[in-house]
């Protein structure tokens, strides 16, 4: 139960390197923000919009707003969110770079009614943070989680493995 | 500093714990000591009794509304019941930053 409990921290860089498939954000695909770092756009229709959000917790069962990508993470908490994702073998999410994309990071926020970035979204639904996901980590609530998602949590192949050792 | 003693004083009024820990991590955070920019609260109260994770931190959250709008630019929450801080005194270790900071245009 040990590696349940304890997260070390890997930074990201070099175990990341050709990951590439994970979680490419979809705010650089052209949701309406147009090149690089333009204007803030108005309300309705923007990538901040209450609609404009909802679209994108919906779209996949993990949902991720971060710092940076899930292979270059560029806060410690995004990192730290990145991290216990890939502890449960979970490589297949969608993760948002709100720092290129003012307006979904506002937007997120009003959205899910919290003042902070990252935030993690199961089936549409606002999780928390990256506290409460390391909660969720080490109490074994992530792996129920991730169970009712359809998704089997790598550290469930990882104890039985153990097990089997004893025998 | 100040943000510090303003956080204690609203966490105090809202939610009386009974433990109360409030950590200016901005420079663990690139800032300069004193900065007051990342906060770490360790609150242990008897209001979060039957809430969820998530109910006890949007307490919280309510409770520095103001703060939050404003200079408080992260914050860590660790939220437990008297009974739950006496079994389990520890507070986890928190993550390095990256530097997350240096890497915004202006702001927030």
């Amino acid at each position: 139960m040990s590696r349940l409990v304890r997260v070390a921290w890997r930074l990201a860089g070099a175990t990341a390197a050709g990951r590439g498939r994970a979680g490419r954000a979809l705010s650089q695909a052209g949701t309406g923000t147009g090149g690089g770092g333009g204007g803030a756009e108005g309300g309705g229709s923007g990538s901040g919009s209450r609609e404009a959000v909802e679209r994108l917790v919906r779209a996949h069962p993990v949902v991720v707003f971060m710092k940076g990508s899930p292979a270059q993470p560029l806060c410690g908490f995004s990192n730290a969110v990145v991290q216990i994702l890939r502890l449960h073998g979970v490589e297949d999410y969608r993760a948002h770079d709100v720092l290129q994309d003012p307006d979904l990071r506002q937007g997120i926020k009003n959205y899910s009614n919290w003042p902070t970035i990252p935030q993690v979204y199961l089936n549409g639904e606002f999780v928390g943070g990256c506290d409460i996901l390391l909660q969720m980590h080490q109490n074994g609530d992530l792996v129920e989680e991730l169970k009712k998602l359809g998704i089997r949590s790598a550290l469930l192949d990882a104890e039985k493995e153990k097990d089997q050792d004893k025998k | 500093g100040p943000l510090a003693r303003a956080i204690r004083a609203k966490l105090d009024a809202a939610l009386q714990p009974t433990h109360l820990q409030v950590l200016d991590e901005s420079p663990r955070h690139g800032g300069p000591p004193g900065a007051e920019t990342h906060f770490a609260v360790v609150v242990v109260s008897g209001h979060f009794s039957g809430l969820s994770p998530l109910q006890r931190h949007r307490l919280v959250h309510a409770a520095l509304r103001t703060e939050l709008a404003g200079p408080l630019h992260a914050l860590a929450i660790v939220a437990r019941t008297p009974q739950q801080w006496e079994s389990d005194p520890h507070v986890p270790p928190r993550p390095p930053c990256l530097g997350g900071s240096k890497h915004e245009r202006h702001q927030d």
